[in-house]
């Protein structure tokens, strides 16, 4: 059971272990930038205790009461001593939580995989696909993964590039519902090859994030994509190698499952719908050697950082920051160089 | 291919001078496009005999549109061919290295390692350069009196140090400087 935990309630429970009196305190607006959420709401204070009380962490944090829901309030965590029932009433309502009458995230809370509801993997996959976008370029496309309701996308840094290997900061972007938007790119990394792009919505269905660095080599891997534009293509794998190192020090996700040109960026996720990685390139050989199904997908732990940073920004704002087409860092100064690669800022890199 | 932005940045300063009115070391080499015609056949055919010297039996199938040849050498792929600056032809050869990274704490160090390395007599002709954001290795020569024997050392040459030096640049500065635990 504890092997599923979320990162953040396994560190809340290892610094409860380090207490003499198993009681640890933090502030409302920790807990919710813990478990990756900007703002509070009946959605995800409901998942956050379900998912405390799944590791047997009580606290006194009411959905209803507008005292412990406020940000700055003190919250006292403590380890219970008996298994604590995750009530119906709390838990989120089949189908996933809710905003207004949209769906949020459909896919089923760790807590209903636990109880064995909504197992089916087409379920899983489905609700994975209203994630994924298609994204269009000047001189190609690709796929991205929605990891935001408010509108983030993750996807290949690769994808949104310009045939100088400059980085696009506009690109335009299919959902799966058939409506499209135009996305700003607000962050990248070369090396790591992954872009953050922001499109004006509230509301999507977003994928969560999961822990790639719990993968076992032979899990059950789904890839989604675009390839060569057969759009919301799902190919299955495994996991070859977990922490694959090549040339660089980069660890990649190696994989079975197809990649193509086109379902870069794409999501990779586990049979439980949690995101793992993101597609990024495939291996098919050299001169002496022809090489199928040996395929890399960077992990997304590399990016948890960079989200919840934007999140602190604001996403908004982030769009209206200078972008650094070279090298993808974001900053707010003013000057004529990129603080971060010393590039000559360029045309086009702000709003 | 384009050339190389510091070539092309050179040659900017270099028409900039020549506005002012400054003396040109190159109108010591003015040549009519004739002579200039011949001289690149000249240099084409040296860089052909250079090839075939180093153990490639059809130079030809290495070229690509523009007239650049493209071939391996250990790890890394070696580029050469004719470029022009300043209505001077000069040969040249580059080796992409690595693209550059995007950490904070990883650039500003191989910016300056980059540069010491090329403050060595060990890197002899051969220098490092940034184009775009992928760092090269390169040496140029002009086509005066170019001689086969010249093109192969000048391709050996920058070809090994490029391959002697790539893996360890790449394993130290390629990457991500980023936790997986984050």
């Amino acid at each position: 059971m504890e092997a599923r935990l979320k990162p953040a309630v396994a560190r809340i429970l290892d610094e409860l272990r380090s207490r003499p009196k198993g009681i640890k305190k933090m502030s409302a607006r920790r807990l919710l930038r813990a478990f990756g959420y900007e703002r509070r709401s009946q959605e995800n204070v409901r998942e956050i205790r379900a998912e405390l009380a799944r590791a047997r962490i009580e606290v006194n944090l009411a959905v209803d009461d507008p005292k412990t829901l406020d940000e700055l309030v003190t919250l006292r965590l403590r380890k219970a001593t008996r298994a604590l029932p995750v009530d119906a009433s709390d838990a989120p309502p089949a189908g996933g939580k809710t905003v207004g009458d949209r769906p949020l995230s459909p896919l089923p809370t760790p807590a209903q995989i636990a109880q064995g509801r909504h197992r089916d993997i087409t379920d899983v996959i489905a609700a994975v696909k209203q994630c994924t976008v298609q994204i269009f370029t000047e001189i190609g496309e690709g796929s991205g993964v929605i990891v935001d309701p408010n509108g983030l996308i993750l996807t290949n840094r690769h994808v949104v590039d310009t045939e100088e290997g400059l980085s696009e900061r506009y690109v335009h972007v299919h959902f799966a519902d058939g409506t499209e938007d135009d996305a700003t790119v607000v962050r990248s990394h070369r090396p790591l090859d992954y872009a953050l792009l922001v499109v004006p919505r509230q509301g999507l269905c977003a994928v969560p994030l999961g822990d790639p660095l719990k993968l076992k080599d032979a899990q059950t891997l789904y890839a989604i994509g675009n390839p060569g534009g057969l759009a919301f293509s799902v190919t299955r794998g495994i996991v070859s190698a977990a922490r694959r190192v090549c040339t660089t020090n980069v660890e990649y996700i190696q994989t079975d499952a197809a990649i193509n040109a086109g379902s870069s960026g794409g999501p990779v996720v586990t049979e439980q719908g949690d995101l793992v990685g993101i597609s990024a390139w495939a291996y098919r050989g050299d001169g002496r050697l022809q090489a199928q199904g040996i395929n890399f997908a960077i992990p997304v732990d590399y990016m948890r950082e960079e989200i919840r940073a934007l999140r602190a920004i604001g996403f908004q704002e982030a769009c209206r920051r200078y972008y650094c087409r070279h090298c993808g860092w974001l900053e707010e100064s003013e000057g004529r160089y990129c603080s971060n690669c010393g590039a000559a800022r360029t045309e086009g890199s702000e709003r | 291919m384009r050339p190389p932005a510091a070539h092309h940045r050179l040659g900017v300063s270099l028409l900039q001078q020549r506005e002012r009115g400054v003396p040109q070391l190159a109108e010591h080499h003015a040549r009519t496009p004739e002579q200039r015609e011949t001289l690149r056949a000249q240099g084409a055919q040296a860089i052909m005999d250079g090839m075939k010297r180093l153990g490639a039996s059809d130079p030809t199938a290495l070229q690509d549109e523009n007239g650049f040849l493209h071939f391996p050498v250990g790890s890394i792929q070696c580029t050469l061919g004719i470029v022009t600056l300043e209505e001077r032809d000069l040969f040249l050869v580059y080796v992409p290295i690595m693209d550059l990274p995007s950490d904070r704490d990883l650039i500003l160090p191989l910016y300056r390692l980059l540069l010491e390395l090329n403050n060595r007599f060990e890197l002899s002709i051969a220098k490092f350069g940034l184009h775009g954001d992928t760092i090269f290795l390169s040496a140029m020569r002009p086509l005066d009196s170019l001689d086969p024997t010249e093109v192969e050392d000048m391709v050996r040459w920058v070809s090994r140090v490029a391959d002697d030096i790539d893996d360890r640049l790449l394993a130290e500065f390629g990457g991500t400087s980023k936790r997986r635990d984050g």
